[in-house]
Protein backbone atom coordinates (compact mmCIF):
# COMPACT_ATOMS: atom_id res chain seq x y z
CA UNK A 1 0.00 0.00 0.00
CA UNK A 2 3.13 2.74 0.97
CA UNK A 3 4.49 1.39 -2.20
CA UNK A 4 1.51 2.00 -4.37
CA UNK A 5 0.99 5.81 -2.71
CA UNK A 6 4.93 6.36 -3.59
CA UNK A 7 4.16 5.82 -6.97
CA UNK A 8 1.18 8.07 -7.40
CA UNK A 9 2.04 11.13 -9.43
CA UNK A 10 1.82 14.10 -7.40
CA UNK A 11 0.51 16.03 -10.36
CA UNK A 12 -0.94 14.59 -13.83
CA UNK A 13 -2.11 16.49 -17.00
CA UNK A 14 -4.36 14.15 -19.18
CA UNK A 15 -5.15 15.70 -22.22
CA UNK A 16 -5.80 19.02 -21.25
CA UNK A 17 -6.79 21.79 -23.52
CA UNK A 18 -7.84 24.93 -22.67
CA UNK A 19 -9.43 27.17 -24.97
CA UNK A 20 -8.49 31.26 -24.75
CA UNK A 21 -11.70 33.06 -23.71
CA UNK A 22 -9.51 36.39 -22.35
CA UNK A 23 -6.38 37.81 -22.48
CA UNK A 24 -5.82 36.79 -19.19
CA UNK A 25 -4.95 33.33 -20.55
CA UNK A 26 -3.32 31.80 -23.30
CA UNK A 27 -5.05 28.83 -24.98
CA UNK A 28 -3.01 25.66 -24.47
CA UNK A 29 -3.89 21.90 -26.78
CA UNK A 30 -3.85 18.11 -25.63
CA UNK A 31 -1.06 18.57 -22.74
CA UNK A 32 0.13 15.53 -21.43
CA UNK A 33 2.74 15.08 -18.30
CA UNK A 34 2.98 13.93 -15.34
CA UNK A 35 5.16 14.69 -12.06
CA UNK A 36 6.43 12.59 -9.10
CA UNK A 37 7.50 12.64 -6.21
CA UNK A 38 11.51 14.40 -6.00
CA UNK A 39 10.88 14.81 -9.73
CA UNK A 40 11.67 18.23 -11.90
CA UNK A 41 9.64 19.24 -14.69
CA UNK A 42 11.26 21.96 -16.76
CA UNK A 43 9.35 23.56 -18.97
CA UNK A 44 10.72 26.29 -21.48
CA UNK A 45 8.45 29.33 -22.61
CA UNK A 46 8.97 31.44 -25.57
CA UNK A 47 10.45 34.56 -25.02
CA UNK A 48 7.25 37.14 -24.11
CA UNK A 49 4.74 34.49 -24.26
CA UNK A 50 2.76 34.95 -20.99
CA UNK A 51 -0.46 33.74 -19.33
CA UNK A 52 -0.17 29.78 -20.36
CA UNK A 53 -2.10 28.28 -17.98
CA UNK A 54 -0.47 25.87 -16.21
CA UNK A 55 0.13 26.79 -12.93
CA UNK A 56 -3.93 27.88 -12.47
CA UNK A 57 -4.56 24.40 -14.00
CA UNK A 58 -2.26 22.44 -11.84
CA UNK A 59 -4.02 24.54 -8.64
CA UNK A 60 -7.23 23.42 -9.69
CA UNK A 61 -7.98 27.10 -9.96
CA UNK A 62 -9.24 26.83 -13.63
CA UNK A 63 -10.73 23.80 -14.98
CA UNK A 64 -9.81 22.88 -18.27
CA UNK A 65 -12.22 22.63 -21.62
CA UNK A 66 -11.12 18.69 -22.05
CA UNK A 67 -8.93 16.89 -19.96
CA UNK A 68 -8.34 16.58 -16.31
CA UNK A 69 -5.47 17.66 -13.52
CA UNK A 70 -4.80 15.29 -10.83
CA UNK A 71 -2.94 16.33 -7.72
CA UNK A 72 -2.25 13.14 -5.67
CA UNK A 73 -4.07 11.05 -7.70
CA UNK A 74 -7.61 12.82 -7.75
CA UNK A 75 -8.99 14.80 -10.01
CA UNK A 76 -9.42 18.56 -9.12
CA UNK A 77 -12.89 18.11 -10.85
CA UNK A 78 -13.89 15.71 -8.49
CA UNK A 79 -13.02 17.59 -5.22
CA UNK A 80 -15.44 19.94 -2.86
CA UNK A 81 -13.85 23.16 -2.52
CA UNK A 82 -13.09 23.08 1.07
CA UNK A 83 -11.19 19.76 0.07
CA UNK A 84 -9.52 21.86 -2.85
CA UNK A 85 -8.25 24.41 -0.64
CA UNK A 86 -6.96 21.91 2.21
CA UNK A 87 -4.95 20.12 -1.05
CA UNK A 88 -3.26 23.86 -2.59
CA UNK A 89 -2.40 24.33 0.90
CA UNK A 90 0.29 21.52 -0.18
CA UNK A 91 1.16 23.34 -2.59
CA UNK A 92 3.59 26.66 -3.11
CA UNK A 93 4.12 28.97 -5.98
CA UNK A 94 6.32 31.61 -7.80
CA UNK A 95 4.03 33.69 -9.38
CA UNK A 96 4.62 35.24 -13.01
CA UNK A 97 3.50 38.64 -11.96
CA UNK A 98 2.74 39.87 -8.64
CA UNK A 99 2.47 37.55 -5.73
CA UNK A 100 1.35 39.10 -2.36
CA UNK A 101 -1.57 40.12 -0.02
CA UNK A 102 -1.09 44.45 -0.03
CA UNK A 103 -3.04 44.34 3.03
CA UNK A 104 -0.47 42.00 4.98
CA UNK A 105 2.90 43.00 5.72
CA UNK A 106 5.83 40.58 4.35
CA UNK A 107 6.20 38.68 7.24
CA UNK A 108 2.24 37.82 7.29
CA UNK A 109 2.34 37.18 3.76
CA UNK A 110 5.35 34.76 3.97
CA UNK A 111 4.08 32.58 7.21
CA UNK A 112 0.56 33.12 5.31
CA UNK A 113 -0.35 29.71 4.33
CA UNK A 114 1.84 27.60 6.64
CA UNK A 115 0.20 29.53 9.86
CA UNK A 116 -3.19 28.60 7.89
CA UNK A 117 -2.95 24.90 7.03
CA UNK A 118 -0.38 23.52 10.27
CA UNK A 119 -0.18 24.18 13.63
CA UNK A 120 3.08 25.23 13.33
CA UNK A 121 3.42 28.81 15.65
CA UNK A 122 4.32 32.06 13.69
CA UNK A 123 7.91 32.14 15.77
CA UNK A 124 8.58 29.23 14.39
CA UNK A 125 7.54 29.25 10.70
CA UNK A 126 9.22 33.00 10.75
CA UNK A 127 12.72 31.30 12.23
CA UNK A 128 12.15 28.86 9.03
CA UNK A 129 11.58 32.53 6.81
CA UNK A 130 14.76 34.19 8.07
CA UNK A 131 16.70 31.30 7.76
CA UNK A 132 15.61 30.80 4.25
CA UNK A 133 15.78 34.15 3.18
CA UNK A 134 19.43 34.69 4.35
CA UNK A 135 20.36 31.56 2.03
CA UNK A 136 19.24 34.18 -0.79
CA UNK A 137 21.10 36.59 0.52
CA UNK A 138 18.90 38.51 2.70
CA UNK A 139 19.63 39.25 6.26
CA UNK A 140 16.52 41.08 7.31
CA UNK A 141 12.68 40.69 6.48
CA UNK A 142 11.58 43.71 5.64
CA UNK A 143 8.53 45.41 8.40
CA UNK A 144 6.48 46.44 5.26
CA UNK A 145 3.78 46.18 3.25
CA UNK A 146 5.06 44.36 -0.01
CA UNK A 147 3.94 47.75 -1.80
CA UNK A 148 7.08 49.61 0.02
CA UNK A 149 9.53 46.62 -0.67
CA UNK A 150 11.99 46.54 -3.90
CA UNK A 151 11.03 43.82 -6.58
CA UNK A 152 14.31 42.37 -6.53
CA UNK A 153 13.71 41.83 -2.65
CA UNK A 154 10.14 40.38 -3.56
CA UNK A 155 10.85 38.24 -6.06
CA UNK A 156 13.62 36.42 -3.88
CA UNK A 157 10.96 36.89 -1.10
CA UNK A 158 9.06 34.91 -3.05
CA UNK A 159 11.66 31.72 -4.09
CA UNK A 160 11.52 31.84 0.29
CA UNK A 161 7.66 31.65 0.52
CA UNK A 162 7.77 28.54 -1.50
CA UNK A 163 10.03 26.51 0.10
CA UNK A 164 8.94 27.20 3.56
CA UNK A 165 7.18 23.84 5.22
CA UNK A 166 7.00 20.66 3.43
CA UNK A 167 5.03 21.12 0.16
CA UNK A 168 4.31 18.04 -2.16
CA UNK A 169 4.55 20.37 -5.12
CA UNK A 170 6.26 24.22 -6.00
CA UNK A 171 5.41 25.64 -8.87
CA UNK A 172 8.04 27.89 -10.26
CA UNK A 173 6.76 30.48 -12.96
CA UNK A 174 9.80 32.75 -14.35
CA UNK A 175 11.26 32.73 -10.64
CA UNK A 176 14.69 34.25 -12.17
CA UNK A 177 12.50 37.58 -13.72
CA UNK A 178 13.36 40.46 -11.78
CA UNK A 179 15.72 38.51 -9.80
CA UNK A 180 19.38 39.23 -9.99
CA UNK A 181 21.78 36.43 -11.99
CA UNK A 182 23.98 36.19 -9.44
CA UNK A 183 21.30 34.26 -7.26
CA UNK A 184 20.06 31.82 -9.98
CA UNK A 185 22.45 29.31 -8.68
CA UNK A 186 21.16 29.57 -5.67
CA UNK A 187 17.36 29.04 -5.96
CA UNK A 188 18.51 25.87 -8.17
CA UNK A 189 20.10 24.41 -5.19
CA UNK A 190 17.67 25.14 -3.42
CA UNK A 191 15.18 23.49 -5.48
CA UNK A 192 17.31 20.03 -5.74
CA UNK A 193 17.41 20.14 -2.50
CA UNK A 194 13.69 20.27 -1.90
CA UNK A 195 13.52 17.29 -4.44
CA UNK A 196 15.69 15.21 -3.01
CA UNK A 197 13.35 15.80 0.43
CA UNK A 198 10.63 14.31 -2.44
CA UNK A 199 9.14 17.94 -3.04
CA UNK A 200 7.68 17.55 -6.86
CA UNK A 201 8.71 21.18 -8.89
CA UNK A 202 7.32 22.26 -12.05
CA UNK A 203 9.51 25.45 -13.17
CA UNK A 204 8.52 27.14 -16.03
CA UNK A 205 10.83 29.34 -17.34
CA UNK A 206 12.12 31.52 -20.28
CA UNK A 207 16.06 31.49 -18.93
CA UNK A 208 18.51 29.64 -20.71
CA UNK A 209 20.28 29.29 -17.30
CA UNK A 210 17.37 26.98 -16.40
CA UNK A 211 16.63 25.23 -19.97
CA UNK A 212 20.53 24.61 -19.95
CA UNK A 213 21.41 23.66 -16.71
CA UNK A 214 22.40 20.26 -15.57
CA UNK A 215 23.23 20.30 -12.28
CA UNK A 216 19.54 20.49 -11.27
CA UNK A 217 18.05 16.59 -10.34
CA UNK A 218 16.10 14.04 -11.59
CA UNK A 219 14.34 16.54 -14.27
CA UNK A 220 12.13 16.18 -17.45
CA UNK A 221 12.70 18.88 -19.96
CA UNK A 222 9.54 20.21 -22.15
CA UNK A 223 9.01 23.45 -24.05
CA UNK A 224 5.75 24.86 -25.27
CA UNK A 225 6.02 25.05 -29.05
CA UNK A 226 2.48 26.82 -29.70
CA UNK A 227 -0.02 25.52 -27.71
CA UNK A 228 1.26 21.96 -27.93
CA UNK A 229 3.42 21.04 -24.90
CA UNK A 230 6.80 18.92 -26.37
CA UNK A 231 9.11 16.91 -24.47
CA UNK A 232 12.76 17.88 -24.88
CA UNK A 233 14.25 15.26 -22.98
CA UNK A 234 12.26 12.16 -22.05
CA UNK A 235 14.58 10.47 -20.04
CA UNK A 236 15.72 11.16 -16.84
CA UNK A 237 18.66 13.45 -16.08
CA UNK A 238 20.55 13.65 -12.72
CA UNK A 239 23.50 15.06 -11.25
CA UNK A 240 24.15 11.85 -9.61
CA UNK B 1 -45.30 44.75 -21.78
CA UNK B 2 -41.76 45.95 -22.03
CA UNK B 3 -42.45 47.66 -18.71
CA UNK B 4 -44.30 45.17 -16.92
CA UNK B 5 -41.13 42.31 -18.40
CA UNK B 6 -38.39 45.40 -16.62
CA UNK B 7 -41.00 44.54 -13.29
CA UNK B 8 -40.81 41.03 -13.27
CA UNK B 9 -36.90 40.78 -13.86
CA UNK B 10 -36.52 43.53 -11.29
CA UNK B 11 -38.53 41.36 -8.59
CA UNK B 12 -36.17 38.05 -9.88
CA UNK B 13 -33.05 40.30 -9.38
CA UNK B 14 -34.11 41.13 -6.14
CA UNK B 15 -35.49 37.65 -5.10
CA UNK B 16 -32.00 36.11 -6.24
CA UNK B 17 -30.03 39.01 -4.92
CA UNK B 18 -32.00 37.99 -0.96
CA UNK B 19 -31.37 34.31 -1.65
CA UNK B 20 -27.55 35.06 -2.00
CA UNK B 21 -26.97 37.10 0.57
CA UNK B 22 -28.95 34.65 3.20
CA UNK B 23 -27.35 31.22 1.65
CA UNK B 24 -23.87 33.35 2.35
CA UNK B 25 -25.06 34.70 5.64
CA UNK B 26 -26.09 31.09 6.54
CA UNK B 27 -23.05 29.16 5.15
CA UNK B 28 -20.94 32.05 7.04
CA UNK B 29 -22.41 30.64 10.36
CA UNK B 30 -22.10 27.38 10.02
CA UNK B 31 -18.19 28.46 8.98
CA UNK B 32 -18.28 30.53 12.12
CA UNK B 33 -19.12 27.87 14.60
CA UNK B 34 -16.82 24.97 13.46
CA UNK B 35 -13.57 25.40 15.26
CA UNK B 36 -11.55 24.52 12.55
CA UNK B 37 -12.15 27.57 10.61
CA UNK B 38 -10.53 29.71 12.96
CA UNK B 39 -6.89 29.14 12.13
CA UNK B 40 -4.00 32.27 13.40
CA UNK B 41 -4.40 34.28 10.17
CA UNK B 42 -8.29 33.68 10.04
CA UNK B 43 -8.19 34.93 14.12
CA UNK B 44 -5.73 37.76 13.31
CA UNK B 45 -8.68 39.03 10.25
CA UNK B 46 -11.23 39.30 12.73
CA UNK B 47 -9.46 40.73 15.84
CA UNK B 48 -8.08 43.83 13.06
CA UNK B 49 -11.49 43.99 11.69
CA UNK B 50 -13.05 44.69 15.11
CA UNK B 51 -10.08 47.14 16.26
CA UNK B 52 -11.34 48.52 13.17
CA UNK B 53 -15.22 48.69 12.86
CA UNK B 54 -15.49 48.35 16.69
CA UNK B 55 -12.53 50.02 18.88
CA UNK B 56 -11.92 52.88 16.44
CA UNK B 57 -15.28 53.70 15.74
CA UNK B 58 -16.41 54.06 19.90
CA UNK B 59 -15.32 57.98 19.91
CA UNK B 60 -17.75 58.67 17.04
CA UNK B 61 -20.40 57.09 18.51
CA UNK B 62 -20.25 58.04 21.58
CA UNK B 63 -20.66 61.72 20.43
CA UNK B 64 -23.70 60.86 18.42
CA UNK B 65 -24.59 58.89 21.38
CA UNK B 66 -24.20 61.92 23.64
CA UNK B 67 -26.58 64.36 21.45
CA UNK B 68 -29.03 62.04 20.94
CA UNK B 69 -29.38 61.50 24.60
CA UNK B 70 -29.36 65.10 24.87
CA UNK B 71 -32.19 65.66 22.05
CA UNK B 72 -34.42 62.71 22.95
CA UNK B 73 -33.99 62.29 26.72
CA UNK B 74 -34.16 65.86 27.45
CA UNK B 75 -37.56 65.83 24.97
CA UNK B 76 -38.56 63.14 26.57
CA UNK B 77 -38.64 63.95 30.51
CA UNK B 78 -39.96 67.33 29.44
CA UNK B 79 -42.93 66.19 27.42
CA UNK B 80 -43.62 63.22 30.08
CA UNK B 81 -43.77 65.80 32.85
CA UNK B 82 -45.96 68.21 31.20
CA UNK B 83 -48.42 65.29 30.70
CA UNK B 84 -47.85 64.05 34.18
CA UNK B 85 -46.83 60.74 33.11
CA UNK B 86 -43.52 60.81 34.57
CA UNK B 87 -43.85 56.96 35.11
CA UNK B 88 -43.89 56.31 31.72
CA UNK B 89 -40.59 57.97 31.02
CA UNK B 90 -38.62 54.61 31.37
CA UNK B 91 -40.56 52.52 28.67
CA UNK B 92 -40.53 55.63 26.32
CA UNK B 93 -37.19 56.07 26.78
CA UNK B 94 -36.22 52.26 26.11
CA UNK B 95 -38.28 51.99 23.24
CA UNK B 96 -37.03 54.93 21.49
CA UNK B 97 -33.56 54.19 22.30
CA UNK B 98 -33.17 50.81 23.17
CA UNK B 99 -35.14 49.33 20.55
CA UNK B 100 -35.34 51.69 17.59
CA UNK B 101 -32.70 54.76 17.10
CA UNK B 102 -29.53 52.99 19.65
CA UNK B 103 -29.25 50.12 16.73
CA UNK B 104 -30.74 52.21 13.49
CA UNK B 105 -28.14 54.67 14.00
CA UNK B 106 -25.18 52.49 14.92
CA UNK B 107 -26.06 50.26 12.24
CA UNK B 108 -25.68 53.76 9.90
CA UNK B 109 -22.43 54.79 11.26
CA UNK B 110 -20.80 50.84 11.00
CA UNK B 111 -22.05 51.18 7.19
CA UNK B 112 -20.94 54.83 6.45
CA UNK B 113 -17.76 54.06 8.49
CA UNK B 114 -16.74 50.20 8.08
CA UNK B 115 -18.90 48.78 5.27
CA UNK B 116 -17.90 50.97 3.10
CA UNK B 117 -14.02 50.52 3.61
CA UNK B 118 -14.72 46.85 3.57
CA UNK B 119 -16.24 47.29 0.21
CA UNK B 120 -13.50 49.03 -1.60
CA UNK B 121 -10.95 47.16 0.34
CA UNK B 122 -12.06 43.91 -1.29
CA UNK B 123 -12.60 45.02 -4.94
CA UNK B 124 -9.41 46.58 -4.54
CA UNK B 125 -8.12 42.96 -3.93
CA UNK B 126 -9.96 41.24 -6.54
CA UNK B 127 -8.36 44.06 -9.23
CA UNK B 128 -4.96 43.33 -7.76
CA UNK B 129 -5.64 39.50 -8.43
CA UNK B 130 -4.60 39.10 -4.59
CA UNK B 131 -8.22 37.06 -3.78
CA UNK B 132 -6.26 34.40 -6.76
CA UNK B 133 -3.19 35.14 -4.84
CA UNK B 134 -4.88 33.91 -1.11
CA UNK B 135 -7.17 30.77 -2.75
CA UNK B 136 -4.02 29.63 -4.89
CA UNK B 137 -2.21 29.37 -1.34
CA UNK B 138 -5.37 27.21 -0.09
CA UNK B 139 -6.97 29.99 1.53
CA UNK B 140 -10.40 30.07 0.77
CA UNK B 141 -11.85 33.66 0.41
CA UNK B 142 -15.32 33.08 2.21
CA UNK B 143 -13.57 31.41 5.32
CA UNK B 144 -10.16 34.10 5.18
CA UNK B 145 -11.85 37.38 4.02
CA UNK B 146 -15.33 37.53 4.40
CA UNK B 147 -16.32 35.14 7.06
CA UNK B 148 -14.02 37.19 9.89
CA UNK B 149 -15.10 40.75 8.21
CA UNK B 150 -18.68 39.48 8.61
CA UNK B 151 -18.35 38.42 12.41
CA UNK B 152 -16.62 41.08 13.46
CA UNK B 153 -19.12 43.54 11.73
CA UNK B 154 -21.94 41.64 13.89
CA UNK B 155 -20.22 41.52 16.85
CA UNK B 156 -19.18 45.41 16.61
CA UNK B 157 -23.04 46.74 15.97
CA UNK B 158 -23.45 45.13 18.97
CA UNK B 159 -21.11 46.20 21.34
CA UNK B 160 -21.43 49.43 20.01
CA UNK B 161 -25.14 49.58 20.59
CA UNK B 162 -24.68 48.68 23.99
CA UNK B 163 -22.62 51.45 24.31
CA UNK B 164 -24.87 53.74 22.76
CA UNK B 165 -27.55 52.77 25.01
CA UNK B 166 -25.28 53.69 27.67
CA UNK B 167 -23.83 56.85 26.68
CA UNK B 168 -27.04 58.81 25.34
CA UNK B 169 -29.19 57.71 28.53
CA UNK B 170 -26.03 59.19 30.42
CA UNK B 171 -25.97 62.20 28.86
CA UNK B 172 -29.63 62.46 28.89
CA UNK B 173 -30.24 62.22 32.46
CA UNK B 174 -26.67 64.75 33.04
CA UNK B 175 -27.97 67.20 30.25
CA UNK B 176 -31.94 67.01 32.05
CA UNK B 177 -30.64 67.54 35.32
CA UNK B 178 -28.57 70.70 34.54
CA UNK B 179 -31.47 72.15 32.73
CA UNK B 180 -34.20 71.06 35.91
CA UNK B 181 -36.50 69.12 33.75
CA UNK B 182 -35.36 65.97 35.22
CA UNK B 183 -36.32 63.83 37.98
CA UNK B 184 -32.95 64.64 39.78
CA UNK B 185 -32.39 62.11 41.24
CA UNK B 186 -30.46 59.10 39.63
CA UNK B 187 -32.18 56.36 40.84
CA UNK B 188 -35.22 57.73 40.07
CA UNK B 189 -33.92 57.85 36.44
CA UNK B 190 -32.26 54.33 36.51
CA UNK B 191 -35.19 52.71 38.20
CA UNK B 192 -37.79 53.69 36.00
CA UNK B 193 -35.87 52.97 32.57
CA UNK B 194 -35.03 49.62 34.43
CA UNK B 195 -38.86 49.22 34.80
CA UNK B 196 -39.12 49.80 30.79
CA UNK B 197 -37.03 47.09 30.06
CA UNK B 198 -38.31 43.99 29.55
CA UNK B 199 -36.63 40.27 27.89
CA UNK B 200 -37.67 41.13 24.96
CA UNK B 201 -36.04 43.77 24.54
CA UNK B 202 -32.87 41.69 24.98
CA UNK B 203 -34.02 39.76 22.21
CA UNK B 204 -34.82 43.09 20.23
CA UNK B 205 -31.75 44.81 20.37
CA UNK B 206 -29.61 41.49 19.68
CA UNK B 207 -31.70 41.03 16.59
CA UNK B 208 -31.37 44.28 15.37
CA UNK B 209 -27.38 44.72 16.17
CA UNK B 210 -26.47 40.90 15.18
CA UNK B 211 -28.32 40.15 12.03
CA UNK B 212 -28.11 43.52 10.06
CA UNK B 213 -24.61 43.54 11.06
CA UNK B 214 -23.66 40.25 9.93
CA UNK B 215 -25.83 40.93 6.43
CA UNK B 216 -23.98 44.34 5.78
CA UNK B 217 -20.38 42.54 6.25
CA UNK B 218 -22.37 39.84 3.61
CA UNK B 219 -23.59 42.80 1.53
CA UNK B 220 -20.07 44.85 1.68
CA UNK B 221 -18.04 41.71 0.75
CA UNK B 222 -19.93 40.66 -2.17
CA UNK B 223 -19.97 43.57 -3.64
CA UNK B 224 -16.75 43.77 -3.46
CA UNK B 225 -15.49 40.67 -4.52
CA UNK B 226 -18.26 40.91 -7.49
CA UNK B 227 -15.42 43.93 -9.12
CA UNK B 228 -14.03 42.12 -12.39
CA UNK B 229 -10.42 43.08 -12.88
CA UNK B 230 -11.34 46.89 -13.50
CA UNK B 231 -10.51 49.52 -10.65
CA UNK B 232 -13.12 51.94 -12.06
CA UNK B 233 -15.94 49.72 -10.67
CA UNK B 234 -14.56 49.90 -7.08
CA UNK B 235 -16.68 53.36 -6.46
CA UNK B 236 -19.80 51.21 -8.25
CA UNK B 237 -19.57 48.65 -5.64
CA UNK B 238 -19.03 50.89 -2.44
CA UNK B 239 -22.06 53.08 -3.74
CA UNK B 240 -24.19 49.45 -3.98
CA UNK B 241 -22.73 48.51 -0.55
CA UNK B 242 -24.16 51.59 0.94
CA UNK B 243 -27.71 51.11 -0.39
CA UNK B 244 -28.00 47.46 -0.20
CA UNK B 245 -26.84 47.63 3.25
CA UNK B 246 -29.07 50.24 4.54
CA UNK B 247 -32.30 48.72 2.51
CA UNK B 248 -31.21 45.27 4.73
CA UNK B 249 -31.11 47.27 7.70
CA UNK B 250 -34.22 48.99 7.67
CA UNK B 251 -36.02 45.42 6.58
CA UNK B 252 -34.60 43.98 9.52
CA UNK B 253 -35.60 46.74 11.61
CA UNK B 254 -39.00 46.62 10.63
CA UNK B 255 -39.67 42.89 10.70
CA UNK B 256 -38.48 42.77 14.48
CA UNK B 257 -40.31 45.87 15.26
CA UNK B 258 -43.63 44.05 14.44
CA UNK B 259 -42.39 40.76 15.74
CA UNK B 260 -41.48 42.29 18.96
CA UNK B 261 -45.24 44.17 19.19
CA UNK B 262 -47.21 41.31 17.92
Amino acid sequence: MQGMQEQTAILEFKGVTVRSASSQISSISQIDFSLGRGEIVVVSLEEGREHIPLAPLAQGLLAPDSGSVLFQGEDWADMKASRQSVERGRIRRVYEHYGWVTNLDVMENLCLAECHHTRRTKDEVMQEVRGLARRFGLEDIPEARPTRVHGMVLRKLEWVRALVGTPSLIILERPLFGAPKADAPKLMEAVCEASRRGVAVLWLTEDERVTECRSLGAVRRFRMDGEKLVAVSSGRESDG
Amino acid sequence: MSFIASIGQGAINLYHRIRWVVSISTAIVQLALRPSSWTKPVLMVLTRQIVFTGYDAIGFVAVVALLTGISVVVQAQVWMGRLGQSELLGPLLVTVIVREVGPLLVNFIVIGRSATAMAAELAGMKVRHEVEVLDSQGLDPLVFLVMPRAISMALSVFGLAMLFVVFSFGSGYLCGAFLGTGPGDPGIFARSVVRGVSSYDFYNILAKTLIPGLLTGVIAANEGLSVEGVATDIPQAVTRTVVRATLAVLVVSVIVSVLTYI
